[in-house]
């Protein structure tokens, strides 16, 4: 079977590892990475089927980061972004930027699995309903 | 050169000694780093190995767990529990689940929570109340009231009134945080100060609450600590309990100004109508600011009962400010019977430096006035005398000013006042300028001034008509 792709953006391990394990739950597989050059040297090549990062990364933003996304690689996968910069600045900033959804942390974990079952078309218990072709 | 020759060795005894202490040096600090370095790496090693602790055991579905998933779940915490008894592990652990407590909300929060209380990191939390140390008592009410441990509001309520500021301050938002009738014990005990950042810190965290059966702050409206009074004040406002009108009258007279003050912004956001006699009373008792936050909440609330305190307000005030407010409440309660300020000496008092020079104006006080409307209402024959009774009382730099005013409206009423200024006054200039505006008037004073009553007959006859 062939697991859909997110790419998992931010700095703080812990909260990155309990995320990827969120996310392996929802039977995805999880690229996750430190900060913002890794992953556009991860996207010149890899191609998830979902983003979620922070806004606070080190060398480049969130935002730079969903601007090298839908400017220059020209892709619509959808980006989530989450940051505890919980600002209707921060909110316009990721919108403009490219983002398709802002979440602000602390995060509810069942917010972000509506945006997954949205996006990915998943099944309520979480699971894909088609498989990638 | 047998002394350079000593000189020499001696130098290189130096070098030898400085050459020694700066490789013991190097050493010590090559050391010390790669020390710092390891415990770095291994730190970071055990926070990878904790992270994947903490997402293994936070998403674990028994419910979906085959036996040997279960078992290996099982193994896993045992595991981890030794790993704790370690206290630097342990340390690290908790710093990790607090700072993660932060990141996430709803679901995983709760499971994060009961994860932490699984594992009896709240029983070392509540050892370390016991230190001596402030710092570590401190971190670990935080730590408890972070991971909302209830059963530590016991232990932790012996800090409430604790000397050393930190702790006191955590265990106040720990007690009002872990239960709801927290807020009731604190109020109930509290001795010390609370700062305003303080009660603005409570009353966010009691207003974050869902479901909260709050008591009733007017209970509080007599405590001895001022703080108390403050705080039920704020609490009372910030909850809008309407029925602490009928207590306010206390906290409107109460002797620290703060908690007067904040007393009326509650009879004016409340309406409170069972305060006004108080507020009657105490009127004239009261400061300048104070008269102020009255007449704002007779304005906000006052009805047509309130015409005739308002009336004597209008007839016995000397403050403008006040006399405008209580004017416009005229206005808005009774406005037939509110009249205008034409009074001439009022103009002069809103424009008392008019064609003067900068030197004559100096440092001066504003001249205290009466105002125009109380004098015309006394009568005939009587107008002018409440001018007289704060004349004699001004200074020569205001009592010239009065006369310039008069001299401005030339109104013939005035006429007795001038002549009572010729007959009393004692300064030549002000004599002179008086008797200068009554040959104005067609009237040669160093004639007629035998005519004139006595000035302290028309003060008494002034007051008796009042």
């Amino acid at each position: 079977m062939l697991y859909r792709t997110a790419m998992l953006v931010d700095d703080d391990l812990v909260f990155t590892t309990m995320l990827s394990r969120f996310l392996q739950q929802k039977k995805l597989r999880v690229h996750s990475l430190k900060d913002g050059r890794a992953a556009k040297s991860y996207l010149l090549d890899g191609r998830p089927d979902i983003v979620i990062c922070d806004v606070v990364l080190p060398y480049h933003s969130g935002f730079e980061l969903v601007k090298f996304i839908r400017k220059e690689l020209e892709l619509l996968v959808p980006i989530i972004m989450i940051s505890s910069i919980d600002s209707e600045n921060a909110l316009n900033k990721s919108l403009v930027a490219g983002a398709n959804v802002f979440l602000p942390k602390p995060l509810d974990l069942g917010v972000l699995s509506d945006q997954l079952a949205h996006f990915l078309k998943l099944e309520p218990s979480g699971n894909i309903l088609t498989n990638k072709m | 050169m047998e002394q350079f020759t000593m000189g020499t060795e001696v130098l290189y005894g130096f070098a030898k000694v400085f050459g020694a202490t700066t490789l013991c040096y190097l050493v010590f600090v090559f050391l010390y780093r790669t020390r710092i370095v390891r415990r770095k790496k291994q730190s970071a090693a055990k926070k990878e190995e904790i992270s994947q602790w903490i997402g293994e055991l936070l998403f674990f579905d028994f419910g979906e767990a085959s036996n040997r998933e279960k078992e290996a779940y099982l193994l896993k915490k045992t595991q981890l529990r030794e790993w704790i008894a370690v206290k630097e592990n342990r340390e690290l652990l908790v710093a990790q689940m607090l700072r993660l407590r932060l990141d996430v909300a709803g679901e995983a929060k709760n499971t994060l929570i009961t994860l932490y209380k699984d594992l009896n990191l709240h029983l070392y939390a509540v050892q370390n109340l016991k230190s001596w140390r402030w710092e570590i008592v401190s971190a670990a009410i935080l730590e408890l009231t972070q991971m909302h441990m209830a059963e530590a509001y016991i232990p932790i309520r012996g800090f409430l009134n604790d000397k050393r500021k930190v702790v006191r301050e955590q265990a106040e938002i720990a007690i009002i945080s872990l239960k709801e009738e927290g807020i009731a014990h604190y109020l109930d005990t509290v001795k010390t100060e609370i700062s305003e950042w303080q009660q603005l810190k409570i009353i966010e965290i009691l207003k974050s609450r869902n479901q909260f059966n709050m008591p009733n702050f007017e209970k509080w409206f007599s405590a001895h600590n001022s703080g108390t009074i403050m705080l039920a004040l704020r609490l009372a406002e910030a909850f809008g309990q309407s029925g602490v009108s009928s207590h306010l009258s206390d906290v409107i007279v109460h002797k620290q100004k703060e908690i007067r003050e904040l007393g009326y912004s509650l009879v004016q956001k409340f309406g409170a109508e069972e305060v006004k006699p108080t507020m009657k009373l105490y009127y004239w008792k009261c400061s300048g600011d104070e008269r102020l936050n009255i007449l704002q909440a007779f304005y906000s609330m006052g009805n047509h009962e309130d015409v005739g305190f308002m009336e004597e307000v209008y007839h016995r005030e000397t403050s403008e400010t006040h006399l405008d407010l209580a004017n416009k409440i005229l206005d808005k309660l009774a406005p037939n019977r509110a009249k205008k300020d034409t009074n001439p000496i009022r103009e002069a008092h809103d424009r008392p430096f008019e064609g003067m020079s900068t030197e004559e104006k100096g440092d001066r006080p504003p001249i205290k006035l009466v105002q125009g409307d109380t004098m015309s209402k006394m009568g005939e024959g009587t107008h002018g005398l409440s001018i007289l009774n704060t004349y004699f009382d001004q200074d020569n730099f205001n009592r010239m000013l009065l006369l310039d005013a008069v001299s401005k409206t030339k109104d013939k009423e005035d006429i007795s006042l001038l002549r009572l200024v010729v007959a009393k006054e004692t300064n030549l200039a002000i004599k002179i300028k008086a008797l200068e505006i009554l040959r104005s008037f067609g009237i040669n004073e160093l004639e007629d001034v035998s005519k004139t009553v006595p000035l302290h007959d028309l003060i008494k006859e002034s007051r008796a008509t009042r």
